[in-house]
């Protein structure tokens, strides 16, 4: 158990931006070190982890410490892989109030929101490439973009109407071919 | 209703209707927050720079952050009580996936390839897509004309901030930069003009 969290830390401490990044730590760390799955089986875990609700790297280590002891296992990856960043964030979030007023901090927050922004539209420009080799994904995309942005409907309220289209394009699937 | 339950309720709904992570859950995390008053784009913008440089999952950092910076705003910067707002916000968003995951995990497992699911996320990719680039053009606006930016079609942003604003897209869309280099750039950028 001990060993799961101190794993999992090892990996929050280091995982910057998320997401893909995780899969080469984890793969030093779980598959290489603690030698407690094969890639393939983490490459498993990581892509079902993004069908399970909530934050992809928190699932990943959950399902990993799952596989190895159960409900506990789950606890210990989950504290072990938010231990590391919720104390640099709680360091971060009480020196930002210190230095409020600091001009220093205002100049580089400055800086840093237009970076903000344009990181996130070259996130977006990507995903949308992506989703663009399909028709029917580009169109999805761009209606959901435009019912949100112009008509202000609400995200969860968009997910929650793609699950039940999804659904339904299954059931007229299976009711089409008997 | 008491401050700390609804920051609970509140990343308890974003960790439970977020699926396929961190880029998903930030329009989800802006229009909650935004519409509950607690931040505004600005502050959300802030925040974001600020979880994408430390190490850790960036939506988790950010219920992190938000948790401190709604309880230290609403109680007059009680640092004490902050910190539990922090530790509120961080369980809650990861609470739906331990009891999804140790529920369905099993069920998971077994179902992961049902054509029905397969569906169901053919549906939701580019939905996501969608919604990240609602995020990215909200959050453009607020960057570069601030919070009066249904004023776009009357003035000209500042051509310095635009400027960040496309290099960070250019460093984001066609190369393989970390994002935590484009920011600190942007960062540094940000300290220089103000220096000059």
């Amino acid at each position: 158990m001990c060993q799961i969290f101190v794993s999992f830390a090892k990996v929050g401490a280091v995982l910057f931006g998320g997401g893909y990044a995780m899969l080469p730590l984890l793969e030093r760390e779980v598959v290489n070190r603690r030698k407690w799955c094969r890639f393939e089986e983490m490459a498993d875990y990581y892509a079902m982890s993004q069908l399970v609700p909530g934050v992809v790297a928190v699932n990943t280590a959950m399902l990993i410490g799952h596989h190895l002891r159960g409900f506990w296992g789950t606890v210990a990856a989950t504290l072990g892989v938010v231990a590391a960043p919720f104390f640099v964030i709680l360091a971060y979030a009480v020196a930002f109030d210190q230095m409020r007023e600091s001009s220093l901090l205002a100049d580089a927050m400055a800086g840093l929101r237009p970076a903000v922004a344009g990181l996130m539209l070259g996130v977006a420009y990507t995903m949308f490439m992506r989703s663009r080799k399909t028709k029917l994904g580009a169109g999805v995309s761009v209606a959901v973009a435009v019912l949100t942005l112009v008509c202000g409907v609400s995200a969860v309220t968009v997910i929650l109407f793609g699950v039940i289209a999804g659904a339904g394009w299954f059931a007229l699937e299976a009711w089409r071919r008997p | 209703m008491n401050l700390f339950v609804k920051l609970a309720y509140a990343f308890f709904k974003i960790g439970l209707l977020t699926v396929g992570g961190g880029l998903a859950m930030i329009p989800i995390i802006q229009h909650e927050m935004v519409r509950r008053g607690w931040l505004d784009n600005q502050q959300f913008l802030d925040i974001l720079g600020i979880a994408q440089m430390t190490p850790g999952p960036m939506s988790v950092n950010t219920a992190t952050f938000v948790g401190y910076r709604v309880i230290a705003d609403a109680y007059s910067g009680s640092v004490a009580l902050a910190v539990v707002g922090a530790l509120v916000g961080t369980i809650a968003v990861c609470a739906p996936s331990l009891l999804c995951i140790n529920l369905f995990g099993a069920f998971w497992n077994r179902n992961r390839n049902h054509p029905c699911m397969m569906r169901i996320f053919d549906i939701l990719r580019p939905l996501v897509t969608g919604l990240v680039i609602t995020a990215a053009v909200l959050l453009l606006l607020h960057a570069l004309w601030g919070e009066s930016f249904r004023a776009v079609t009357e003035r000209l942003p500042d051509l310095r901030m635009a400027a960040i604003a496309a290099a960070a897209f250019a460093l984001t869309a066609f190369s393989k930069v970390s994002p935590v280099y484009t920011l600190l750039g942007g960062a540094c950028v940000g300290i220089v003009l103000g220096w000059i």
